[in-house]
């Protein structure tokens, strides 16, 4: 049978379970109704009034803030026709109580908010007239910027009287306490001329809607993409996991596979049947998302994106698959849908989030994109509709020449490429199980391979941050926090290799204990990621540190590496009850409280606390000694719960490699 | 299809034997009981027998081949297997669950219409097909559980408590069914623990007990086994004498476990381990020796009575 026919063969009794009886109609109506929903929600923060929608394009970067605009240009704006008449007659009226002294200052909250912006421009003017001129200007510029000191001084004298008479300013000019005006900034110079020009009275500006047909578009997909970016990273994976947890708990499995379809074919099947209507809802959006990125950044740009999209989905399809079929086969299907939604909602919107307000470069975010991939899809979603110009990012930096727009893509195809990894061992290990056999899900080499690529994306991420795009904490080139990159790119890792350290502990050989079974490899696996995250640094990084530092930062993260391993490994070979559980997650929270202490120790070294090894000795030694406690405790408190319990059986069935 | 275990064993925990060296052969057109009390290990065997989960010990062939990854599809294909539970989709109807298994089966348009229409009828289902399966009765459920193993015709079926919520029409049928099945040439197992449901029907019988096999046939007394026994209630007049009655049975061998007098007369539980054409002897000399025979009753199955001598009256 050919590989086309297995898979139609697979696929085809999933599908028509799935769009069975209306269920087809349905899904187009739905799709439709969603496609209408993006584009009317797209035109509607594209060209909508109120301030939802322009906070919206503000925080897009499509439209300058409105206080920016009146600032940099000495207006107020009126966002109606109404507010425009409002605030025309205010300014008249600002104008009376200014220059003809007449009377004070009423009622009106208008004439207020201007005699504010009045205040606030006479201070600007105050600093322009007090702040020497550099003396590095041309002399024509330093002609043409005395002159507007001058005038600045002049307006100043003339309505600080009046304004000190009204409250609004005190009787001694606040100057000398950090008053400055920037005599470089011609954005500043503008504003400066705007003031003098309006004789110190703000002008009125009736606020325009100023979205441009392209950039509409680009908002027309932009909500395309975010309802595709749910449905990838939240919805498609939820019900994929959902359904075959739902298969485990009804008990479909069995007569599924006695069907003579193979374990992938159910797989496919169960995926497809899962996911299908989802699908053809999303169909329609995604015309929409590849229409609008054709038109805002064209075709390469929109392949990638989509590539990125649909490859994602399918992956977190895949990990969530094998997660759900794990929670499935404990709990009922309704407990496993709100863990998965538990799992699957935070992490996608701060990834969402992270991944749109990341667009100065997302290589910042490098060391949690395997992590968090989702920040790889909104940050696609985002620089495909509504692409930022990185122009602002190296103005005036002098280390402009090393911003390199390819970074993003690198950085995105190596999250991506850290989640398929993860999406393939999660397959294999679905294949297993359902497969029946007394492997375990994961091999040695599967799990190490993990591992590897866990630790080596972080590095290779890390590796792709230009300088002026990171914050000093992940830059390799600080001399500081280039001490704490390894335990950043181990500690990244360390939630993947405590899946891996489950998937291999699920199944264990009886005679020896999941301790003596996966023990030693789960070490070793710590071990090996933790001395990769060392030699893959920078060649300064273990220089930088004395003996006592490597012992006292490796040392810990040997340790938090080691107790997540265990408890994955416990999770899986002897899930504990409800104390038990209770008591891992406070170890957890010692280990992760212990991982952050590492990075500490990593960051500010042996010269800024006393005793390197316990430096919580400082404020009380009875801490020292509860933490040497914990750091005993823990993990023999886990291994004492792996520990092989001698039945009468001699069956040894491991050894899978 | 042959299904053959050789010192099959299983463990889950490492600490204690589910079932421990099984040997014996599910052949084709014969119905095989796999009988025992709760937690004997039948489920689990069976599920073994459907290539669901793999031995910890041992070997299962299919046909004289042990599975590997490559011909499992194939015999599986060959299988029907109805494990513990319906194994339903509550939101499809009768008839949509069949035509999708029928897919999943890879029946062709035309033979699969045919066969959801062949067992709808033939699990009495026909009226229920468009009535989703949440809505169906715990019975109802059970014939469509059942119905979904007979699609493809298998030349293995393995059922577990196949009996479990049907009325007592249902279980005729299906008793019928599953012999139809076998006469067809299928190999049938039926796990259960109910007795009286597999009497007559089953050709053979694995009595597992701690997970061990203790019977292997119903044909007749294997050398080294125990043979087979028959319970009887023999019920005669107030006049009759029990000391005849006994000196009677005693020339025959057969044992009165028990006797009682009643309003009519007395009653014998008598056990029998001879032939029908014995027994057929026994009872002319009871009537001969004026023993006022009133009637002769079997009392418990060829299966429960087998059950009684090899697994110590722990019969559920």
């Amino acid at each position: 049978m050919s590989t086309v026919s297995k898979i139609r063969q697979a696929l085809a009794p999933f599908l028509y379970r799935a769009l069975r009886g209306g269920r087809r109609m349905r899904t187009a109506v739905f799709a439709a109704v969603l496609s209408a929903f993006a584009i009317a929600g797209g035109l509607w923060i594209a060209y909508g009034e109120h301030a939802f929608e322009r906070e919206m394009r503000e925080a897009l970067d499509l439209e300058v803030p409105s206080w920016q605009r009146e600032h940099e240009t000495f207006v107020k704006m009126a966002l109606s026709d109404g507010a425009a008449r409002r605030l025309l007659r205010a300014r008249d009226r600002t104008i009376e109580i200014l220059y003809e002294s007449a009377g004070d200052t009423g009622a009106a909250p208008e004439v207020h908010e201007l005699l504010y912006a009045v205040s606030d421009g006479i201070r600007t003017l105050e600093e322009a007239a007090t702040t020497p001129i550099p003396q590095r200007l041309s002399p024509s510029e330093r002609r043409r910027r005395s002159a507007l000191a001058q005038q600045a001084s002049e307006l100043a004298a003339r309505l600080r009287p009046r304004l000190v008479e009204l409250g609004l300013r005190n009787a001694e000019f606040e100057a000398g306490y950090g008053a400055f005006f920037d005599w470089k900034s011609e954005a500043e110079i503008h504003r400066l001329e705007r003031i003098l020009a309006q004789q110190g009275v703000p002008g009125i500006v009736r606020y325009r809607v100023e979205t441009t047909p392209r950039q509409a578009v680009g908002l027309v997909g932009f909500c395309a993409g975010f309802v595709l970016f749910v449905v990838g990273a939240i919805l498609a994976p939820f019900v994929a996991g959902s359904a075959i947890a739902g298969e485990v708990h009804a008990g479909t499995l069995a007569p599924l596979l006695c069907t003579g379809l193979s374990v992938r074919q159910v797989i496919a099947g169960l995926f497809s049947g899962a996911t299908v209507r989802l699908a053809l809802a999303a169909a329609p959006l995604l015309l929409v998302f590849a229409a609008a990125g054709l038109v805002v950044t064209g075709v390469a740009a929109t392949l990638f994106a989509i590539a990125v999209l649909v490859g994602g989905t399918l992956a977190f399809c895949a990990i969530a698959m094998a997660v759900g079929y794990g929670l499935g086969r404990r709990w009922i299907p309704a407990v496993t849908s709100g863990l998965l939604m538990l799992g699957l909602v935070p992490v996608a919107m701060f990834g969402w989030f992270a991944g749109l307000f990341t667009h100065e470069g997302i290589e910042s975010a490098t060391p949690f994109l395997g992590l968090v991939p989702q920040l790889a899809m909104a940050h696609v979603v985002r620089t495909t509709t509504l692409p930022v110009d990185p122009t602002p990012l190296v103005s005036g930096c002098s280390d402009c020449a090393r911003f390199d727009p390819a970074g993003p893509i690198l950085a995105v195809v190596v999250g991506l490429g850290m989640l398929a990894t993860y999406a393939a061992l999660s397959l294999r290990g679905l294949e297993r199980r359902l497969g029946g056999t007394a492997a375990a899900m994961l091999t040695r080499v599967e799990a190490a391979v993990g591992t590897t690529v866990a630790v080596a994306g972080a590095h290779v991420a890390i590796a792709l941050a230009p300088k002026l795009a990171v914050p000093d904490a992940f830059s390799a080139a600080d001399p500081d926090a280039g001490r704490v990159i390894p335990l950043l790119v181990f500690f990244s890792a360390l939630p993947a290799m405590t899946l891996l350290a489950a998937a291999r502990a699920a199944v264990f050989s009886p005679r020896r204990g999941p301790l003596r079974t996966v023990g030693p490899e789960v070490l070793a696996t710590v071990a090996g990621a933790l001395a990769l995250a060392v030699l893959l640094s920078p060649a300064s990084t273990l220089t930088a540190f004395t003996a006592e530092e490597i012992v006292s930062v490796l040392g810990r993260a040997l340790w938090v590496g080691g107790v997540f391993g265990l408890a994955g490994a416990m999770l899986a070979a002897r899930p504990p009850g409800l104390a038990g559980a209770v008591g891992t997650v406070l170890a957890l929270l010692v280990a992760f409280g212990t991982g952050i202490e590492a990075l500490l120790i990593a960051e500010t070294g042996a010269d800024h606390v006393s005793n390197v090894f316990f430096p919580v000795a400082e404020a009380s030694p009875m801490l020292a000694v509860l933490e040497a406690l914990f750091l005993v405790a823990i993990p023999v408190a886990f291994a004492w719960r792996l520990r092989a319990r001698p039945g009468p059986l001699d069956i040894d069935d491991d050894d899978d490699d | 299809m042959q299904i053959d275990l050789q010192g099959v064993h299983k463990t889950y925990d490492g600490r204690r034997w589910v079932v421990r060296d099984l040997s014996f052969s599910v052949r084709p057109g014969r119905v095989l009981g796999l009988i025992g009390p709760n937690g004997a290990g039948k489920s689990t065997t069976l599920r073994m027998l459907a290539t669901q989960m793999a031995p910890s010990r041992g070997a299962i062939r299919y046909d004289g081949a042990e599975p590997r990854p490559d011909t499992l599809p194939s015999i599986r294909r060959r299988i029907g297997f109805l494990g513990d539970g319906h194994a339903l989709y509550r939101d499809m109807t009768p008839r949509e669950y069949l035509a999708f298994f029928a897919r999943c089966l890879g029946l062709a348009p035309a033979r699969r219409r045919a066969a959801v229409d062949e067992v709808l009828a033939m699990f009495s289902l026909t009226e229920k097909a468009d009535t989703p399966a949440g809505a169906l009765s715990k019975g109802m459920r059970q014939r469509l559980a059942l119905a979904r193993c007979f699609l493809h015709e298998p030349e293995a079926l393995l059922v577990d408590e196949p009996a479990d919520g049907l009325d007592p029409r249902g279980r005729m049928e299906l008793r019928r069914i599953l012999r139809a099945a076998a006469d067809g040439g299928a190999a049938v197992v039926i796990a259960s623990h109910i007795l009286r449901e597999l009497d007559g029907l089953c050709d053979d019988a694995v009595i597992l007990r701690d997970g061990r096999a203790q019977w292997c046939t119903l044909e007749g007394p294997r050398e080294g086994t125990a043979s087979r026994a028959l319970h009887f209630e023999l019920r005669t007049t107030a006049g009759a004498s029990p000391r005849t009655i006994t000196a009677v049975a005693a020339r025959h061998g057969a044992l009165i476990e028990g006797a009682r007098a009643t309003r009519d007369g007395h009653r014998f539980d008598l056990l029998w381990r001879r032939s029908e054409t014995d027994l057929a002897a026994f009872v002319a000399d009871l009537v001969h020796a004026g023993a006022g025979v009133c009637g002769l009753e079997r009392t418990c199955t060829d299966i429960e009575a087998l059950y009684d001598v090899v697994s110590d009256d722990r019969v559920s």
